[in-house]
């Protein structure tokens, strides 16, 4: 691993930390660091804060280039990067701050089991998981998309396969953007995109996709947790996915044609994988709606994967899915762009806002949240690893004033894969989870190792700074029982 | 050894390190850590062939498309391939013979699944008598 560069950090307050524009005459804007000293001290081990300085370099940044908790090192953009492009400053669209898993996310859904219900079916549960949603490395979905229904898919997302029985209407207003972003062009998308993709609906994919049947162990806030139907010791179901093949190709094309804008347009960035295009340029347009096709085509997975999901605790516990009481609190991006009004120097401005590995956060009375949530703010779903806690908190006025409503999306990876590997030699993480009451199932022995529990900074502490910052608040924390993963 | 592949670590993602005397080689040698990162190669049989004709602009561009194109072969044909064959290499065009077998959950374990060829920290160079690559992939 390359040395790292000292980064000079001036600490704001215990939870803010900037890095002064004048480190790099080439900053446009400061960067603004969301963590604690704890924290700090991994996040400082890679190069995560130079690449946090050089998104501040884009052309048409405002405010700050942002960093939440969870960050570590990515391509051009950190993972946990937040910057957001004013389209009258000569803002940009980078493929990089958007990452390969276009719109990857979290869904987070309720039942009325109580752990003691489901504790003496666990077992067959989670295998009856395991072999119905197709997981790991190269394996197709049942679900086909004809060549006529791409383009409906790819411009209709969650709602096309809801139209198609996957789901009810009430699930579309508990998905962020309702499940689909507008101006999405199925002519944007390459022909490998498409291929890509074409068996991969009602996938979960592997790394660190999973399904998790969880328990509330934890209660926060206990009027909003009321509002959301949360009662310690029943059972949630979280799932954590996104545009598998389509999305990464997509960004692959991308990131290549961009190469080139840069000279085309005379933008001088610090590092190539921050290849980037005018908002208002040719290359920029197509790649918006590109990217809105594979954003579309995620919320269209995960609303396949909750439907299969729900199909199985049908079959398991002889009952409907109403009546089990399945229902979708929410699901969020983590990995996308979007067009949204933040305030600039006072005045309201149209920004195109890049989150990757951070989830928006909005707070109460946004006109974007659904009617059922608009007094309480938006519900951020947060996930952590397989053998700690995951967790649900609501976006807040202080996040939208400070992170252009944004917040963390996870726990963040500590350790490499290899490192993960070796460590877990002569051990099975398996047999190690079963002793904490964990059911973990996964294709590969190898994929579990790397991502055990170890291999992840503890989610606790990614929340607390979170929380204490003031971008998002804790109402409930689940704690994993059941675990598929690719 | 003259020729040869291996892994190195990275935060989130793997890195693969692959070397040869010839240009040719360290194309075929990081097809090879390609797929040794999503499956032990030594349970992958040659029962099936493709011949790959590809061009580019450079010898870099043509290094990237190669991997890339053996990616999506497997994302889409779910044919895990173990067998690589540059038959020609020109400074702008390649062909190249590839060999593997169908993926079968009852023989193969796979491992990680590799969603992209990145540019991060990408080299491809040549010392004195020996071609080196190092290319990070997105896990």
């Amino acid at each position: 691993m390359q040395a790292t560069v000292d980064i000079p950090l001036k600490k704001i307050d215990d939870y803010r930390w900037e890095i002064p524009r004048n480190f790099d005459p080439g900053m446009r804007v400061p960067g603004r660091i969301f963590c604690d000293e704890k924290l700090l001290e991994t996040v400082r081990k890679d190069q995560a804060l130079l690449q946090v300085a050089n998104v501040a370099h884009l052309p048409g940044i405002v405010n700050y280039s942002l960093a939440m908790p969870d960050i570590h090192w990515g391509y051009g953009f950190p993972i946990g990067g937040v910057a957001a492009t004013d389209p009258d400053q000569g803002g940009v669209i980078s493929p990089g701050g958007i990452g390969f898993d276009i719109n990857c996310g979290v869904r987070l859904l309720r039942t009325n089991l109580t752990f003691s219900e489901v504790q003496p079916k666990l077992k067959t549960l989670v295998a009856t998981l395991f072999n119905q949603i197709p997981c790991g490395v190269g394996q197709s979905g049942d679900i086909r998309i004809s060549n006529s229904e791409r383009p409906k898919v790819v411009t209709q997302g969650a709602g096309f396969v809801v139209k198609k029985g996957y789901g009810v209407e009430e699930d579309l207003a508990h998905t962020e953007a309702g499940g689909c972003l507008e101006g999405a062009d199925p002519e944007a998308v390459s022909e490998r995109a498409y291929q890509r993709g074409r068996d991969q609906l009602g996938t979960l994919g592997s790394g660190n996709h999973f399904l998790e049947v969880q328990v509330i162990d934890q209660i926060f806030d206990s009027k909003a947790a009321e509002r959301f139907g949360f009662r310690e010791g029943e059972v949630t179901l979280m799932i954590h996915s996104g545009s598998r093949g389509f999305g990464y190709q997509i960004c692959d094309d991308f990131l290549s044609e961009m190469r080139h804008t840069l000279t085309k347009y005379h933008i001088k960035v610090p590092d190539v994988q921050l290849a980037c295009a005018p908002l208002g340029s040719p290359e920029g347009k197509r790649y918006l709606s590109a990217m809105r096709a594979a954003a579309n085509y995620a919320w269209a997975n995960r609303q396949c994967l909750m439907h299969l999901a729900r199909k199985v605790f049908e079959h398991v516990f002889n009952r409907s899915w109403q009546d089990l009481g399945m229902y979708l609190i929410y699901d969020v991006a983590h990995n996308i762009a979007k067009f949204e009004k933040h305030r600039v120097s006072g005045k309201e401005k149209l920004l195109c806002v890049h989150r990757k590995g951070a989830t928006r956060a909005f707070p109460p009375g946004h006109s974007e949240l659904p009617q059922v949530y608009r007094d309480l703010g938006q519900p951020v779903v947060i996930p952590g690893d397989m053998g700690r806690n995951s967790y649900l908190l609501l976006g807040t006025q202080r996040a939208f004033d400070e992170t252009f409503g944004t917040t963390c999306h996870g726990a963040g990876r500590l350790m490499s894969r290899t490192q993960a590997v070796r460590e877990s030699r002569g051990r099975s993480i398996e047999q190690e989870l079963e002793k904490q009451g964990i059911i973990v199932m996964g294709r590969g022995r190898k994929g579990i190792a790397e991502e055990q529990p170890a291999a992840y900074k503890d989610v606790n502490d990614v929340v607390r700074v979170v929380d204490g910052a003031g971008i998002a608040k804790r109402v409930v924390r689940m704690r994993p029982i059941g675990v598929i993963k690719g | 050894m003259s020729r040869g592949y291996e892994t190195f670590e990275h935060t989130a993602d793997i890195g693969i390190r692959a070397w040869g005397s010839e240009f040719s080689e360290v194309f075929e040698e990081a097809a090879k850590a390609l797929f040794n990162v999503m499956v032990d190669l030594n349970t992958v049989s040659v029962r099936e062939h493709l011949t790959l004709e590809l061009t580019a602009e450079s010898g870099e561009e043509l290094f990237l498309k190669w991997l890339k194109e053996l990616l999506f072969i497997f994302d889409t044909k779910h044919l895990l391939l173990s067998e690589f064959k540059i038959r020609d290499l020109g400074p702008q065009t390649l062909q190249a013979q590839v060999g593997g077998e169908p993926l079968d959950n009852a023989k193969h374990e796979l491992g990680r699944e590799v969603k992209a060829i990145t540019l991060h920290q990408f080299k491809l160079i040549q010392e004195q008598s020996r071609y080196f690559t190092e290319v990070i992939l997105d896990i």
